[in-house]
């Protein structure tokens, strides 16, 4: 039904505001915080230096993104200055310092680590560490070069309140003492190597997780899926991967399984639930 | 006066700023949370908005139809509305964003932001002073010293328009 809009008499319009009146600066600081957070961080940088009420607006923004493009704007500037081993001061320099002037709450971290000369090596550890102090929720680590991958640092595991978490070219193997991410919900995987015998039990121990992304993933060939609230699998190119098996996942709607090469023996059990099969299903 | 037909379909008048009324169906106003928990836990029927200029809950209720008929298939509509939605003079975008913040409309709130945040992206500082009218309260000394601080950011193409 649509609404209906009654006209009253207005009374005397109130006037708009006088020309030259500052029309941002006195938002809400969770309206200004908004904004700067949808920017890229070069361009929230910049706001420090508008007026005294801005200097330090940019260092609460709830979301600290280090994407490419961050890292592309920093290498051109590096290029001008003719030095690599600078770019790599400043991007660690750059992360560590929004990590530790940052006085509130961070909601999400992402960081695209690009490669690095040995002497300018990240202070990823560093990073997890404060993070986990500011009850990060969604985090993003990826390392940009697909041929190496790095051990995840210990205080990652410190970070227990995630909701969604993203690697690329990880190690991942969970320490024994682990008791899980109670909170996390999704969960994406690139070229990350799984150790052995550890994945199922760290699955189980993320009891409401709803979304899994593998991809190209490696070290585990057959896996069982224990969880009654999983709704999206999706699986693409894993190496040796050969099996999946489900059970009790009464909330899937939506499995992807895409193999390099169908492997014989590949099979899917689905124990219960509704499953759409998407596309690409080997069997 | 606004009885539906069905019978079913509860109905509110919500009362802008400027005392003007608009009579809507209370299902759309669920999507702020304000209005959601005014609703449910007090039952009223009007809810006076007066620091919301009745020129931005217009903008505001038409989004919140548009958005209670979105389906998978009418997406590409909804995005392009979505856009036309946000090209409005500054101040009246401001506005919106001001009053969606304080509705707790969440979604729309980081639609709004996005749109503010896109006309500072790329902007030289002295074009962004233009264009929100802020006014630099710092020595040419200190704010030298300040760019210093951070060069990276102040590198390359900034865009001097106010466009």
């Amino acid at each position: 039904m649509p609404s209906k809009r009654i006209k009253r008499n207005q009374p005397h319009k109130r006037q708009e505001s006088i020309d030259d009146e500052d029309i941002i600066s006195d938002l809400p600081r969770n309206v200004i915080d908004c904004i700067l957070g949808k920017m890229p961080l070069r361009d929230a940088i910049r706001t420090s230096v508008l007026s005294k009420k801005w200097r330090l607006n940019y260092l609460t923004i709830p979301q600290l993104v280090f994407d490419d493009q961050f890292c592309k704007e920093l290498i051109d500037f590096a290029k001008k200055k003719k030095t690599r081993k600078f770019f790599n001061y400043q991007f660690n320099e750059i992360v560590t310092n929004s990590l530790m002037l940052h006085p509130g709450q961070i909601e999400r971290f992402k960081v695209c680590i690009p490669k690095f000369s040995i002497l300018g090596y990240p202070n990823v550890n560093k990073w997890m560490l404060y993070l986990s102090t500011k009850n990060i929720k969604k985090l993003t680590l990826e390392y940009k070069k697909n041929s190496v991958r790095h051990k995840l640092p210990p205080h990652f595991f410190s970070c227990l309140d995630l909701t969604y978490l993203k690697l690329r070219n990880f190690d991942f193997a969970p320490p024994p003492e682990l008791k899980g991410f109670l909170y996390l919900e999704k969960l994406v995987f690139f070229g990350v190597h799984l150790a052995n015998n550890c994945f199922e039990s760290f699955l189980s121990s993320c009891p409401v997780l709803q979304k899994l992304h593998l991809r190209g993933c490696s070290g585990v060939c057959h896996f069982n899926i224990i969880g009654s609230k999983l709704k999206i699998l999706c699986i693409k190119a894993d190496d040796k991967f050969e099996s999946i098996s489900l059970e009790n996942a009464p909330n899937l709607t939506k499995v992807t399984v895409a193999l390099e090469k169908a492997v014989i023996g590949c099979l899917i059990w689905l124990s219960l639930g509704i499953v759409w099969l998407k596309s690409n299903y080997f069997v | 006066m606004a009885s539906s037909t069905t019978g079913e379909k509860k109905i509110l008048t919500l009362k802008g700023g400027d005392n003007e009324e608009f009579i809507l169906e209370e299902s759309l106003v669920l999507q702020s949370e304000l209005l959601k928990n005014m609703v449910k836990e007090e039952r009223v029927s009007s809810i006076p908005l007066p620091s919301i200029k009745s020129k931005t809950l217009v903008k505001i209720i038409e989004y919140l139809k548009k958005h209670a008929e979105l389906t998978p298939s009418n997406k590409e509509e909804f995005k392009n509305f979505e856009k036309e939605f946000v090209n409005v003079v500054l101040e009246e975008l401001l506005d919106i964003t001001v009053a969606v913040n304080y509705l707790k409309i969440n979604g729309l709130l980081e639609f709004c932001c996005q749109a503010v945040a896109d006309r500072i992206k790329d902007k030289s500082v002295e074009a962004v002073r233009k264009i929100f009218r802020i006014e630099s309260d710092f020595t040419p000394e200190e704010e030298s010293e300040f760019r210093k601080e951070t060069p990276e950011a102040f590198e390359g193409d900034l865009d001097d328009t106010t466009n």
